[in-house]
């Protein structure tokens, strides 16, 4: 049956995340979410097994029968799975089509069984490593203690109120955390020593090895790709824009394959927004549009939107208004005022409807637009138009479907039109916990919030053709550092095919997917853990991300640094001290 | 450290009276000193023009707003791209440069100490991690305090000293150096997408008017003995007939201190407007000079509008709105809980245009009226009035009446009959100049004493040397020759070392963000607060513990402390 394919997070696909060697990641992303009805006509149940076919291939999932999702519709948990049937176009965005691809389900045959994710990168070109190291990597002081007001390096949320339990050199509680939270700080199973691929597997290298192997490797290529960047801090990026311009490399960011959209919106249109303490201070009006925040940021709500105390507000919870806008009934719209469910693509269309009702012009709406009642959109409007304070928190189910940055554009201009009648902001659902601080350090560098090409020498800047997933669909790179992101879970089949036929090391505390696409892994400490640095939460606040244990292995900064300083002595850059050294020096001579 | 000995400097010093002398300079450890060794390494001024380097007293260069407008314009980003040189990173941005663009740039001028014009306390840390690549200046920033509801707080009760504390509290917690107001009270009522107007109106909710937050802080930054006066970005800006308003604001200001002025307003050329509507636009700067004239309480900067295409960016959210709606370009905003607001629109100032037209006359109106170049700083607000390139191109219309006319001449039609600027005859000099680009700045600012913007004996040994003989040329003739010569210097000197020379950058280093710690009694700082802890736990979406920047944070940095008398 043909079918449409949209995948996004689930909560358990997001607790496995620095799990994935386990089988249970795979269990979370081989999972199909189909209509009872749909189900009927394919011929299958609930816990059957099907196989959904692209123009990409094809691969075999398990089936969850789900109301919550339309007729006509799969949804399955971003991961390996989706991604191997998904194909690398961007249609000039560099954002891949995560939330639409036409796909033919059909029941599995005798004899098919659900790949691994381990085997899916595998049929990709990678090599699976499975040898983790099951001891503790930290070293401090024996005993009990609790640090108080941690930040949480996972979501965009960027939480700063987690308390954490360490006993004998480990993390043994989290409080105040998520499940996403906890997933992160208590796991463990990191890679012990740098690794690299041979002929017979995997080795152990020495820190020195890999730094070579990296620097060579760079400095070999005509057009070296520094991708990921959004799992680690501010200092360390800094470096690594400094590596790319010495390289003439191109450094990209998560954001090409998730809200880079956003920014072309707001590089179009601007950004009416506030910090969060804004919104819980001062919001009657929470939507999600594109959005599940109880999958992907699961105290988003609690902490600022709709249930902490509000300044302004005598009774946050009863005073605060939500409306969800969705092609899926989440969780989220469950428990919304007012769930606005539209078709699949319509997004565009549904908010130029509301900027024309706003307008005083619901006369040119047609009865229904992509699938939403007229009645409900004059009523959707209304709430906006009578809020004192609203607030659209748009996620990439407006970023990765058919309109792409224009359907975030058009929700700024809706709220650029609603901001003459009363205050509205829109805040997008940045995801990394440092996506957002990608964003600012590559700007202030570089120009460029991510896809910055230094290859003439100058940074320039073209997402479509200057973004990771671009690049590698054209084969392009030679050669690929990838650090704080994992895109062998998360970029389609031929990017990951293209990334194990060249040279590419991943600095990274875990081993991940794209382990499998490596020559080299160089683990570091972990930021929050056992590294520091500077992260910027999703509405742009700067937090520092302290360090609790202290680290046996260097900080991503320090192994980017001995890279650079490789880097710069071959290319005759001077550093600034030899550099003051060399003025005196050039002083004495003169004498 | 080496010695440096400058032979055969042209030297205008206005701070120790020095104007034009040929002298020596010498140098050792970073600072000027009496006399040095004959190993000194000599550097050959060749009888050009040297300057104390240059400050900048409003400017808008690091932090979120200003990211911000790189993020949200590749096409400004475009605009001023350039290579990586030897010694310099590659750089991107015209109006909004990349951080080492405005670090080469403004050094290149010969510029060594900048202040940022608005930090969000909130945001501080950002700030102050673009300072850290800001290698070749000392920097300092202004911290917001507009919509601070601890201080409304606090003045609705009439506690000056609890204002007080939360200033004090605030400006160590972030490492600020100044006390910013911008539009007092209207960025709060712009959490609700409403405005004050002009300093009476009260603030909803907090019930305090902006006469009363501007009055309060002015005595607050007193008591507090801050080396900088209240930094304030009036009410009303950008509106026709706002000048009463600007005029109201600098009669109420007391006179507290006796080394500099009580309150200092930025970018006045923004509130100097008669009429009352945009078509009746005409330039009040007559007004607005007057009152400058007889209060030596108040300073102000320019301000200047140049033509061209450039960014506005502002924490004063509901003007940049407005602007917004007449330009229709695209319009970001960014208010910060508790404490502030800010916006960001691009803009293109026409010549061809009658309001623009204006908004250009009454800067230069300004800095030509207002009698002591002390009180009136050269500045363009960059990158709102202009990106701050521009300076040189400032300093040669107020230097020559010839350039003015023939500039006004391209202007719209109508300019004349709105402004004064054809009236005027005044041609600065090299000293007002020097006045108005580095050492009423150091005044303005109170870091004199910090050995800045002058070349005594045990000043940081920052300089300029421009590639100009003062006595060669006549700068209301030959302007062309004043711009070119301003716009790059021979040599900029910080701390003793040479950084750039012709316009390459050399080295980086020797940078020292400058910040405030104010000593109050225990009683009252806010830490030991109670009432405070609870609130801000509440409202804040961050924890207290994790608000500070801590000491650690910062590169290298300079903490004054200062021992108000709460008593």
């Amino acid at each position: 049956m043909k079918l449409l394919f949209t995948s996004g997070r689930t909560i358990r696909q997001g607790e496995q995340l620095y799990y994935k060697d386990n089988p249970k990641y795979t269990e979370q992303t081989s999972l199909c979410y189909i209509n009872p009805l749909d189900l009927v006509e394919i011929g299958v149940f609930d816990g059957d097994l099907v196989r959904i076919k692209s123009c990409e291939g094809e691969t075999v999932f398990k089936v969850v029968e789900t109301r919550d999702v339309q007729q006509g519709m799969v949804f399955i948990p971003c991961g390996p799975h989706a991604n191997s049937i998904l194909h690398s176009h961007t249609h000039g965005t560099g954002a891949p089509d995560y939330k639409w691809l036409d796909v033919d389900v059909v029941p599995a045959e005798e004899g098919d069984r659900i790949l691994s994710a381990w085997e899916i990168l595998e049929s990709e070109g990678g090599l699976r490593y499975d040898n983790t190291y099951p001891g503790v990597l930290t070293k401090s002081p024996d005993g009990d203690c609790v640090v108080e007001d941690v930040t949480c390096p996972l979501c965009g949320c960027l939480c700063d109120d987690i308390k954490l339990t360490i006993k004998d050199n480990d993390i043994v509680g989290v409080d105040n955390g998520c499940a996403l939270c906890s997933g992160k700080f208590l796991a463990k199973e990191r890679l012990k020593a740098p690794i690299m691929r041979t002929e017979n597997g995997w080795k152990d290298i020495s820190y020195d090895e890999a730094i070579e192997y990296t620097a060579d490797i760079l400095l070999k290529a005509k057009r070296p790709l520094l991708f990921g960047w959004s799992g680690t801090y501010g200092e360390a990026q800094c470096v690594g824009v400094s590596i790319a311009e010495a390289i003439g490399g191109v450094i990209d960011n998560c954001s090409s394959i998730c809200h880079g959209p956003s920014i072309m919106a707001i590089q179009e249109a601007g950004h009416p927004g506030c910090t969060l303490g804004q919104i819980k201070n001062r919001a009657d009006l929470i939507v999600y549009w594109g959005s599940n925040p109880i999958e992907s940021h699961p105290r988003h709500m609690s902490r600022y939107s709709m249930y902490p105390d509000g300044f302004f507000l005598k009774d946050a919870f009863r005073d605060r208004k939500l409306i969800v806008v969705d092609i899926r009934e989440t969780d989220v719209a469950k428990n919304a005022d007012e769930f606005v469910k539209i078709k699949p693509g319509g997004d565009y269309a549904v908010f130029s409807a509301l900027r024309a009702i706003v307008r005083g012009r619901s006369d040119v709406v047609p009865e229904t637009v992509s699938g939403v009642k007229k009645t409900q959109l004059i009523r959707v409007a209304e709430m906006c138009m009578n809020a004192k304070f609203g607030v659209f928190f748009t996620g990439i189910g407006l970023t990765e479907s058919p309109g792409k940055y224009k359907n975030v554009r058009n929700g700024i201009e809706l709220v650029d039109e609603l901001s003459r009648h009363t205050k509205f902001t829109l805040t997008p659902m940045r995801g990394h916990w440092n996506v957002y601080g990608t964003n600012q350090t590559f700007t202030y560098m570089g120009g460029y919030p991510y896809a910055m090409d230094f290859s003439r020498g100058t940074a320039f800047y073209n997402p479509g053709e200057t973004s990771t997933v671009d690049l590698l669909l054209r084969g392009e790179v030679d050669a690929c550092i990838i650090i704080g992101s994992d895109p062998g879970a998360h970029l389609p089949r031929k990017c990951n095919e293209a990334l194990s036929k060249i040279p590419c090391v991943v600095i990274d505390p875990f081993p991940s997917m794209s382990t499998a696409t490596a020559n080299v892994q160089i683990p570091v400490a972990i930021c929050g853990i056992d590294a520091e640095g500077t992260a910027y939460r999703l509405d742009s606040i700067p937090l520092w991300v302290k360090k609790v244990l202290e680290p046996t292995q260097p900080n991503d900064e320090e192994i980017l640094t001995r890279i650079y300083d490789i880097i710069a002595r071959k290319k005759g850059i001077v550093k600034s001290e030899d550099k003051i050294k060399a003025q005196s020096a050039e002083w004495e001579a003169r004498k | 450290m080496n010695e440096l000995l400058i032979r055969n400097a042209y030297v205008i010093d206005p701070v120790n009276g020095v104007n034009g002398e040929i002298r020596d300079i010498t140098v050792k450890d970073g600072k000027i000193v009496e006399s040095v060794g004959s190993r000194a390494v000599v550097v050959d001024a060749k009888g050009h023009l040297t300057l104390p380097g240059g400050i900048d007293s409003h400017t808008h260069i690091c932090g979120t707003k200003v990211n911000f407008g790189r993020y949200m314009s590749p096409e400004d980003m475009r605009a001023g791209r350039g290579r990586a040189q030897p010694h310099m990173h590659a750089v991107s941005g015209y109006s909004v440069p990349t951080v080492y663009a405005n670090n080469y740039r403004y050094s290149a001028m010969g510029y060594t100490t900048i202040l940022e014009g608005a930090m969000a306390p909130m945001e501080a840390r950002h700030t102050h991690e673009e300072f850290r690549h800001m290698t070749l200046h000392d920097t300092m920033a202004n911290t917001l305090f507009d919509g601070n509801w601890s201080v409304m707080e606090a003045i609705a009760e009439g506690d000056l000293k609890k204002a007080a504390a939360v200033v004090a509290w605030t400006l160590s917690a972030v490492k600020g150096f100044g006390l910013k107001l911008t539009n007092p009270g209207g960025s709060e009522m712009w959490g609700f997408g409403k405005n004050v107007s002009c300093i009476h109106q009260k603030v909803d909710h907090f019930g305090v008017t902006p006469a009363e937050i501007i009055e309060y802080m002015i005595r607050a930054n007193e008591l507090l003995k801050l080396p900088h006066s209240v930094h304030l970005h009036c009410n009303n800006l950008g509106k026709p007939g706002n000048y009463k308003c600007t005029l109201e604001t600098m009669n109420r200001t007391p006179d507290l201190n006796d080394k500099r002025q009580s309150l200092y307003l930025t970018h006045v050329q923004f509130h100097s407007y008669g009429g009352s509507k945009w078509s009746d636009l005409c330039s009040k700067s007559d007004d607005i000079a007057w009152m400058v004239n007889r209060k030596p309480q108040v300073a102000i900067d320019m301000g200047q509008v140049m033509f061209g295409k450039t960014t506005t960016m502002t924490a004063d959210g509901p003007m940049e709105f407005n602007l917004y709606r007449m330009y229709h370009n695209k319009w970001s905003n960014h208010d910060v809980e508790l404490e502030t607001a800010s916006g960001i629109i691009p803009v293109f100032y026409s010549r061809k245009n009658l309001v623009n037209s204006i908004m250009w006359a009454i800067g230069l109106e300004l800095a030509l009226q207002v009698k002591s170049p002390w009180q009136c700083m050269l500045t363009t607000d960059s990158p709102n009035g202009a990106p701050f390139v521009k300076y040189p191109e400032i300093t040669a219309l107020l230097m020559s009446r010839k350039y003015r006319d023939e500039e006004l001449s391209r202007t719209h039609p109508d300019t004349e009959k709105r402004t004064l600027l054809h009236s005027l005859d005044r041609e600065l000099d090299w000293y007002d100049i020097a006045v108005m680009t580095r050492s009423a700045q150091a005044k303005a600012l109170g870091v004199t004493g910090l050995g800045k913007g002058h070349l005594g004996v045990g000043a940081d040994a920052d300089i300029a040397i421009y590639p100009v003989k003062v006595g060669d040329i006549d700068p209301t003739v030959e302007y062309e020759k004043v711009i070119k010569a301003l716009s790059q210097t021979e040599y900029t000197i910080k701390k003793g070392l040479i950084v750039c020379r012709n316009g390459n950058c050399l080295v980086e280093g020797r940078n020292t963000v400058y910040w405030v710690d104010p000593q109050v009694p225990d009683e009252y700082r806010l830490e030991n607060d109670p009432e405070f802890i609870k609130k801000f736990e509440r409202y804040y979406s961050v924890k207290l513990s994790n608000y500070p920047v801590r000491e650690s944070y910062m590169h290298e940095n300079y903490r004054i402390e200062t021992h108000p008398d709460f008593d």
